[in-house]
């Protein structure tokens, strides 16, 4: 298998957050992984990317230029990687707050900024579109992600940790 | 099988130098390699073990070499512009023959640069960024694990020799996340240091210095050093080879550029184009003798880095005019495309070779 992931926002979306439980979520069972942030002189409110990339193969970079799948948070990320959603990439937009591209890629809208506000945190949003983006393409078990997300959040109160799982589910119905 | 776990290239160097005894590690902030810094901030104290921020990269490599004296494993970590600041020090490390470790998590120059990952301190770091006739031991690292076991490889080094070891490695390999296996071994055990200033009980005092003013005393300190280093090109050059055996085409790349090549690789060769390559480990002591061998059937060798052909010289020398050499290479923070280096596989494989001389 070879999956390859762009997720992009807005900072402080938890963009970064998401890319990296994905990548935790496969670690028992994928073979190669690799995670790569942005990094640099971002400011806040500025753009956030990163990559994931899940190979039964060795991965040469952990940059690539074509993706299998673009999860997308916010208008102005979706602008920046508009030329990348190519046929068969699987596009997720946060439709609380992008317009929905005209690009020949496959396009899940996720309707995740507004259902998180229901739940109580619009910070929660990211884990809506994991959870979206599974329901799609199964690289890691439901089960996985949430031992993920309850190991990366560990140490933190228990209801914020649910809050997440929570959300994590209301993205796999969606 | 062990349990992985995900970690940054940086975080894995400082999770390795904490499992490998690293008694005090002294940082400045950088990018990219801050994550260093923060790790051993954190998890330094709870090991019972010193971290200080220095107010300098050169105070940094002097508190180094003060831990180091003192007989204790030390380690600092900074990226290129910090790593000019402490070569006066590194010069004295090896003057001094200390043991330290030091991390070069490259990025872009010359000057401040920027942030992007580079690998243009190769000079720097292989032939001897400070003064005087030193080398220190060069480890470069192309993948998460990597970063994790040659750290501890560095502290065994550092300790068996009494030299600085530098991990030369970039930006990329320092931000990227990969899942690996931690070292569980113990430390290496400390052998007792009789030259050590800890304390000169029931013994006369030792000193420790750089500074030999009677004649031929520095001479014969120079005579020693490089006795030392001759027993280290002899016994301590590690690389990789991979499909080497039957390739026409040898490439040579080290840390990130490697990875990108083994892409390149595995894609001519399912092409049918016999590409192989040569991945040194250790920058120095360099692989001049396993690049010769090989050289010695192929058509030509391509070597590629992220600067504007610093090993190239290196394996120039290895190569000896053998076969011609080519390069592809990027700079200020550019990383070589794998479709770019194909391209030039596929532009050697086709070379005409004359026989019969």
């Amino acid at each position: 298998m070879l999956e390859r992931i762009l997720i992009t926002g807005a900072g402080g979306q938890g963009v970064i957050l998401l890319g990296r439980l994905l990548a935790s979520s496969a670690v028992e069972h994928i073979p190669h992984i690799t995670f790569f942030p942005s990094y640099g002189a971002e400011v806040r409110g500025g753009t956030s990317v990163c990559q994931v990339i899940l190979s039964a193969k060795e991965i040469a970079s952990p940059l690539s230029e074509t993706f299998d799948s673009i999860l997308v948070m916010n208008q102005i990320s979706l602008e920046n990687v508009i030329r990348q959603m190519k046929k068969n990439c699987l596009v997720l937009v946060n439709s609380s707050l992008c317009k929905i591209p005209p690009v020949s890629s496959k396009v899940v809208s996720v309707d995740a900024t507004r259902l998180a506000d229901n739940l109580g945190d619009t910070r929660v949003a990211n884990f809506i579109m994991l959870g979206a983006y599974l329901a799609a393409k199964p690289v890691v078990t439901p089960l996985q992600a949430e031992k993920s997300i309850r190991e990366l959040l560990a140490g933190k109160n228990m209801s914020l940790i649910e809050l997440n799982i929570k959300a994590f589910r209301t993205g796999l119905e969606s | 099988m062990a349990t992985r776990v995900l970690m940054t290239g940086n975080d894995a160097i400082g999770e390795a130098a904490i499992r490998a005894g690293c008694d005090a590690y002294y940082g400045y902030p950088i990018t990219p390699q801050n994550e260093i810094t923060a790790f051993m901030a954190l998890h330094m104290p709870e090991n019972n073990r010193v971290f200080i921020q220095a107010e300098s990269e050169i105070s940094a490599i002097n508190m180094v070499f003060g831990t180091a004296a003192a007989g204790k494993r030390a380690m600092t970590s900074s990226s290129s512009p910090g790593i000019s600041l402490k070569q006066e020090g590194i010069s004295f490390l090896a003057g001094a023959e200390l043991p330290a470790v030091i991390v070069n998590v490259q990025r872009g120059g010359p000057g401040l640069g920027n942030i992007a990952p580079s690998q243009s301190d190769y000079f720097q770091a292989t032939k001897g960024g400070g003064h005087g006739d030193y080398h220190q031991i060069v480890l470069a690292p192309d993948s998460v694990q990597e970063m994790h076991d040659l750290t501890i490889l560095a502290f065994k080094l550092a300790g068996k020799y009494r030299t600085p070891v530098m991990i030369l490695t970039d930006g990329r390999l320092g931000q990227m996340m990969e899942p690996l296996i931690l070292y569980k071994g113990t430390p290496p055990p400390m052998q007792r240091k009789a030259w050590a200033v800890n304390g000169a009980i029931n013994r006369k005092p030792n000193f420790i210095r750089s500074l030999y003013l009677v004649e031929g005393e520095l001479e014969t300190l120079n005579i020693k050093l490089q006795k030392k280093y001759a027993g280290i090109r002899q016994k301590e050059i590690r690389c990789e080879k991979r499909l080497t055996q039957d390739c026409e085409v040898l490439l040579v790349a080290y840390g990130t550029s490697a990875r990108i090549a083994k892409g390149a690789i595995a894609s001519v060769r399912a092409a049918g184009i016999r590409a192989g390559l040569l991945r040194p480990i250790t920058l120095w002591p360099f692989p001049y003798d396993a690049i010769a061998r090989i050289a010695k059937h192929v058509k030509g060798v391509l070597v590629v880095e992220m600067s504007s052909g610093q090993m190239l010289e290196d394996v120039k020398l290895a190569v000896n005019g053998h076969v011609p050499v080519f390069f592809e290479g990027r700079m200020g923070g550019g990383v070589p495309l794998e479709s770019s280096i194909v391209k030039k596989i596929k532009s050697i494989s086709r070379r005409k070779i004359m026989t019969g001389h």
